[in-house]
């Protein structure tokens, strides 16, 4: 009679725990968690009854008392620690155990959120098993723990496939969309500098960067790693609308050009097209040049009027110089850079700033035929030098000059008098080399802030610089065959057999006593 | 008072080591955490090959690809392994009629159960040390330059450390409710099996959804494994523990009070 009452208990447990999950996975009939809620409340009715006939003592008497006096105890227990813990989960109090913070919100993402004018809805579409539903999740907590005014929703789509399908979410398409009144926004990772430049996007004017072609340019594509599609995708990611430009096409530049972007132009400007440009100058343009050893740059002519120029030759660095992330090529680290808004911030933070194959940046003495002010952003180390053969493989110190060549530089003038002016100050940008854009190059830490910088200082104005949230470092994992033979034996074989191995030895032990 | 408590955890430690069992258990766990490893690290190989020029558009973390996950598949083991450690704890005194004479000797309830308590913390420890081994294998042998983040490992160790406690201190309040270790084992396996129903609730959505998997000490374990240290999961735990460790502290004293 016991062991019926017993089994009348586990039945009540079964039915009453399975219940919940039955009532969430099939909100549409509900009438299946109703129908194991009854049957687990009266089979709990029945194991209670067998128990007070059977154990009266628990019940009654001394034990009721004791029963009683432990309800109430563990419930006190329960209430106060219920209150206690929903406290912290409004208050969002919580520490950032990452070695790179990337829980902790930037200070620009903080600036941005405080600018929100409505509620800022954030929908993401994540199945339950996907990580990257949960790691958007703690960083909405973060977000909404910093004061923000944010609402979250994660839909998964394979409970919800018609919302999915309205929200045109693929396999391949990004999976969160950030909405701001009836404007959208869709993000792909949920990282805080996705979410922030997502962010950005929603809030911001139209800027529009035109990149200048006709002259065997880079495009703004390719996903391989001498490809330029992240650096179209991070640019997009901060605000800007991409087009191409051909000045011989075109005729002009158009009233809409936040800046020119020109990537290792390899043939001369036409004299049209220096003379389009010249005049952009003037009233004010912004454009950025980023040129390559070996490669002679169509618009050093232009440059020399604005004091600047590429020298001949390539930057060697001796500490990276024919590394395995250079393909062996010549290459340069940034050593220093100096006090100016758009690489301060660098200098403090550490990050690598990595480029190959660097043309040496001259500053011309006595300044250009424009007047307007040049300074040197960034510089190699000591130890490097230029050396003359820019395709050259054997990199050797010889009596070339040395110390610290200059890898990046900008220009600027005042132009707040100029009628007509497209801006109040015109800005000229320098980068050594194009490829630290490449998607190679736009893994170092560095190059992505330098570049993302200096092309929203040029297009924007002082204040307006890349999103400096943390992100976590990448890493990588390759693995031979035989390695990972090793590897199953050492984890699969030798470790859990090394926890075996004492066990073995205490059973034999007792074996041997008995 | 602290020396009869050592003496209970010693004892309970001398008896957990002494018997196989402790050690089958760590054969299995590390067995099993390897083999999650390694398939978790077949997937990242993978990613790494297929996006090594552009990393950042695949996520390639180590710790949010591979560690968290590990961690976050190891609570699932600990509900299986936990409960057959704890079985034993209090329900076989009283099987074996050494219960009687604890119960009237100078060692009170208090000490019984924090006695008990820590040397299954240790023992949960240990079983911590051999999770913590697997992730470890993995930074010796990432690339060069490759990002380990240590103190996030840590934050999950953590994490699982107090989910393996609470585990505990729940095993413990079920072996305090009666004299038979398979059912103390199948109780506390009844209890942990319905914290991870509330946490499959949880994927339900909504409200209620959010609401139950909150409840669930295995949803609380997520903060910690992606390296966020939240004052209400800590809390959470210690609540846990805390309130299990009183039940068995009341069951223990009804026998007293019963006379």
């Amino acid at each position: 009679m016991k062991t019926a009452h017993s089994m009348f208990g586990l039945l009540a447990a079964i039915l009453l725990i399975s219940a919940p999950v039955t009532w969430l996975t099939s909100l549409d009939e509900p009438i299946f968690a109703v129908i194991k809620i009854v049957a687990g409340l009266v089979s709990l009715a029945v194991w209670l009854r067998g128990l007070y006939v059977h154990r009266r003592g628990l019940v009654s008497g001394r034990g009721g008392v004791h029963l009683l006096v432990s309800a109430q105890l563990l419930a006190g227990v329960l209430i106060v620690g219920g209150v206690a813990i929903g406290f912290f989960e409004q208050s969002g109090t919580a520490w950032d155990m990452t070695s790179e913070q990337v829980y902790t919100v930037a200070e620009e993402t903080r600036v941005l959120l405080d600018k929100l004018p409505e509620t800022l809805k954030i929908e993401a579409y994540y199945g339950a098993h996907q990580g990257q539903g949960r790691v958007l999740k703690k960083l909405v907590e973060q977000l909404q723990a910093s004061g923000a005014d944010v609402d979250f929703e994660l839909i998964d789509p394979s409970r919800d496939p018609k919302r999915t399908l309205a929200a045109l979410i693929s396999a391949e398409s990004p999976k969160i969309i950030l909405r701001l009144g009836k404007r959208e926004e869709r993000v792909r990772l949920p990282t805080e500098q996705q979410l922030a430049q997502g962010l950005q996007r929603l809030l911001g004017e139209a800027r529009t960067l035109f990149v200048l072609r006709g002259h065997g340019e880079a495009e703004l594509n390719g996903e391989d790693h001498a490809g330029f599609a992240r650096l179209a995708r991070e640019l997009t990611g901060e605000g800007f609308t991409l087009a191409y430009l051909d000045l011989v096409k075109e005729g002009r530049i158009p009233s809409s050009a936040a800046a020119l972007i020109s990537l290792r132009a390899k043939t001369p400007f036409l004299e049209q097209e220096l003379e389009l440009i010249s005049l952009y100058m003037e009233v004010g343009g912004r454009l950025l040049v980023a040129g390559q050893a070996g490669v002679s740059s169509g618009l050093n002519p232009l440059l020399k009027s604005h004091g600047l120029s590429f020298g001949p030759g390539v930057v060697v660095d001796p500490q990276v110089s024919g590394a395995p992330e250079v393909q062996g090529q010549p290459a340069a680290m940034v050593a220093a850079y100096t006090d100016h808004a758009v690489v301060a911030r660098l200098a403090a933070s550490g990050l690598r700033t990595l480029l190959s194959r660097p043309a040496p940046i001259v500053m011309l003495r006595g300044g250009g035929s424009a007047g307007g002010r040049v300074q040197p952003l960034a510089a190699a180390s000591a130890e490097s030098w230029v050396q003359a053969d820019p395709l050259g493989r054997v990199m050797q110190r010889g009596d070339q000059v040395s110390g610290g060549a200059l890898l990046a530089a900008l220009w600027s003038d005042d132009r707040s008098k100029v009628e007509a002016r497209r801006s109040d100050e015109a800005r000229l940008g320098l980068l050594s080399d194009a490829g630290m854009m490449s998607n190679g190059g736009m893994v170092h830490a560095g190059n992505r802030a330098l570049a993302l910088n200096l092309i929203n200082w040029l297009s924007g104005g002082d204040q307006e610089f890349a999103i400096s949230a943390s992100e976590r470092r990448v890493s990588r994992l390759f693995l031979t065959r035989q390695e990972r033979s090793r590897l199953r034996l050492l984890l699969l074989d030798a470790l859990p057999l090394l926890f075996l191995l004492p066990g073995l030895i205490v059973w034999q032990r007792r074996r041997r006593f008995s | 008072m602290m020396r009869r408590l050592l003496a209970v955890a010693q004892v309970e430690l001398l008896r957990q080591f002494t018997t196989p069992l402790v050690y089958v258990v760590s054969f299995f766990l590390s067995a099993l955490s390897g083999y999650f490893l390694i398939v978790l690290s077949r997937g990242f190989i993978e990613l790494t090959l297929r996006f090594g020029a552009n990393p950042e558009a695949a996520n390639l973390h180590f710790h949010e690809r591979i560690v968290a996950p590990l961690i976050l598949n190891i609570e699932y083991i600990f509900v299986l392994i936990i409960p057959l450690l704890t079985m034993r704890t209090l329900a076989s005194e009283r099987a074996q009629g050494s219960f009687e004479m604890l119960a009237s000797s100078l060692l009170r309830p208090f000490e019984l159960v924090a006695g008990k308590f820590l040397a299954l913390s240790l023992v949960v420890l240990l079983l911590v040390s051999v999770v913590a081994v697997e992730p470890l294998v993995l930074a010796f042998i990432a690339e060069p330059g490759s990002a380990f983040d240590y103190s996030a490992l840590a934050c999950a160790l953590l994490g699982l450390t107090l989910l393996g406690w609470s585990f505990a201190a729940v095993g413990l309040a079920a072996s305090s409710l009666t004299d038979s270790p398979a059912l103390a084992a199948g109780a506390s396996l009844l209890v942990l099996l319905f914290a991870w129903v509330l946490r499959l609730a949880g994927q339900g959505g909504g409200f209620w959804g959010s609401f139950l998997s909150g409840l669930s000490p295995l949803s609380r374990l997520e903060n910690f494994a992606i390296g966020r240290l939240a004052a209400a999961d800590i809390l959470y735990f210690i609540l846990v523990i805390g309130f299990s460790l009183l039940v068995a502290l009341r069951a223990l004293d009804r026998h007293r009070w019963q006379g």
